[in-house]
């Protein structure tokens, strides 16, 4: 029966069996039940394969069994051929071995990534701290606003005093230092001993005006010194330095250390080469790319951008504009432009 | 697939084509892992069974001898190494449940219900068997490989084969009545 059923018995033994079939009822209901069996095992769904099964073989095939020299399946491979569908569709998801190669790449990725943060910490520090050309736009305005005061001429057509007119041509023509003019205003105050009170109001005025200006200057250049210096120094270190390093050595390098480990590491076995890739391709590629790119970046900007800046841009601003100001320009004025003009100017016009 | 026989698909192999070898574990993937899959009865180990068989192949493919056909070479690899994945074990893993068959052809819900649950039922009766039991029977009824074949695969003689055969039969059918009554 089992030979019969199973294909291998010969024509007599099947001859034999359906003889005895025949005759003996038992029989029959022994084979019925046994083909029935049959029938219920060949009804027995067989498993797939896993996905990624053809890849991880040809993966893993030892190249040095062959003479061709790729190790890529489907390199070769003709448009429609089902191995070569398979192949390129698995060898996405599965990779091939190769952690020496992947290696050197993160070493050229870790290079690169550092060189980049470098160049973009000079290119950022190049301007820090902030020049002469960041700060001409806010002091311009202020001698312009300078130039148009009515002091002097006005002060000249009515008689002003030599060292009011020289007060204020010191003012009108200094530009770059409160505190000179100040000085000569102050000596000319010293000289007139306040003779003239309208053209000593003036005078004030304009000293005042003058601290004012430097004092806007001050502010200007406070303001450019720390929004710039902050901003250029800051942000743009910040953005360059770190979201480029970030971007370029954590992505890049994730994007080349990992997909080339994954891709390169993984097939081998899952053994060596994952956690090898892994560990030498993020690892070094995130030491490399992100702690030199934060490091470099962040700290040498903030260093030089933020400190210089803040130290050149703002205490010098603080020191030279806004104390000086305070201290020659706004105060005397306060003291003696606003309320002599107050007292004599406002009244006179 | 192509259409290649075995032995030219090797020969194209052995001149350096990959891709030839790549056809050969399209071909065979299915039947060997499923072979391994009656054996060890884990679906990670037949994975990973498998992927050895055809590494080994491509590493001792000079051993192979043409007078014998292709399959029952590397089924024979197969047996082996899921015999000694279940030795390395030291005993029979448990029964992987998650196993899950393809789903049939048939669009008949009831069909699909009352064939899965036999073909569930057979199934479990078979995994409850023995590793020699469920080799020969997986090799005769899904592999359909003949006596001859099972004997070469196996090295046994093919009235052994016919014996354990005749015997594995008997006891699932034991199992199967006992599972129909409880």
């Amino acid at each position: 029966m089992h030979a019969v059923l199973d294909g291998e018995a010969t024509p007599a033994e099947a001859r034999n069996l359906e003889r005895t079939l025949a005759a003996d009822a038992d029989a029959r209901a022994e084979f019925d039940s046994l083909r029935a069996l049959f029938d219920e095992l060949k009804g027995v769904p067989q498993a797939l394969p896993p996905e990624g099964l053809v890849a991880s073989v040809m993966a893993d095939l030892p190249s040095s069994q062959l003479s061709a020299p790729s190790r890529v399946i489907g390199a070769r491979a003709q448009a429609g051929s089902p191995i070569s569908d398979m192949a390129r569709r698995e060898s996405r998801s599965v990779p091939f071995s190769g952690s020496r190669l992947m290696k050197r790449k993160v070493i050229f990725v870790g290079a690169g990534v550092a060189a980049l943060a470098v160049i973009l910490l000079a290119s950022s520090g190049i301007d820090f701290p902030p020049g002469g050309t960041n700060t001409t736009g806010a002091i311009v305005p202020a001698q312009r606003f300078r130039a148009d005061q009515p002091a002097t001429t006005g002060v000249s057509a009515t008689g002003q005093s030599e060292s009011a007119q020289r007060a204020s041509q010191g003012t009108q023509g200094n530009t770059g230092d409160a505190r000179s003019s100040d000085a000569r205003a102050s000596d000319s105050l010293k000289a007139n001993g306040r003779a003239d009170s309208l053209s000593d109001g003036r005078a004030n005025d304009a000293r005042a005006n003058d601290g004012r200006a430097n004092d806007a200057r001050a502010n200007d250049g406070r303001s450019d010194g720390r929004a710039d210096a902050m901003k250029d120094g800051r942000s743009d270190a910040m953005k360059d330095g770190r979201a480029d390093a970030m971007k370029d050595g954590r992505s890049d390098a994730m994007k080349d250390g990992r997909s080339d480990a994954m891709k390169d590491g993984r097939s081998d076995a899952m053994k060596d080469g994952r956690s090898d890739a892994m560990k030498d391709g993020r690892s070094d590629a995130m030491k490399d790319g992100r702690s030199d790119a934060m490091k470099d970046g962040r700290s040498d900007a903030m260093k030089d951008g933020r400190s210089d800046a803040m130290k050149d841009g703002r205490s010098d601003a603080m020191k030279d504009g806004r104390s000086d100001a305070m201290k020659d320009g706004r105060s005397d004025a306060m003291k003696d432009g606003r309320s002599d003009n107050m007292k004599d100017g406002r009244v006179s016009q | 697939m192509s259409n290649e026989t075995d032995a030219a698909l090797l020969a194209r192999y052995r001149a350096g084509d990959q891709e030839a070898f790549g056809e050969l574990v399209v071909r065979y993937q299915r039947p060997l892992y499923n072979a391994a899959l009656w054996i060890v009865r884990n679906t990670e180990d037949a994975r990973d069974v498998t992927q050895e068989v055809f590494l080994k192949v491509a590493v001792r493919l000079e051993d192979y001898d043409h007078r014998y056909k292709f399959f029952s070479w590397i089924y024979r690899i197969a047996v082996n190494e899921s015999l000694n994945l279940l030795r390395r074990n030291g005993r029979e893993e448990e029964l992987d449940e998650d196993v899950e068959p393809p789903a049939g052809d048939s669009v008949n819900p009831e069909w699909q219900l009352g064939e899965a649950q036999k073909s569930g039922r057979i199934r479990h009766a078979l995994m409850s068997m023995s590793a020699n039991d469920r080799m020969v029977l997986m090799l005769r009824h899904f592999s359909e490989l003949s006596y001859e074949e099972i004997a070469g695969i196996l090295e046994l003689d093919e009235k052994t084969v016919k014996s354990r055969l005749y015997e594995a039969r008997r006891r699932l059918r034991e199992l199967l009545q006992d599972l129909r009554t409880n």
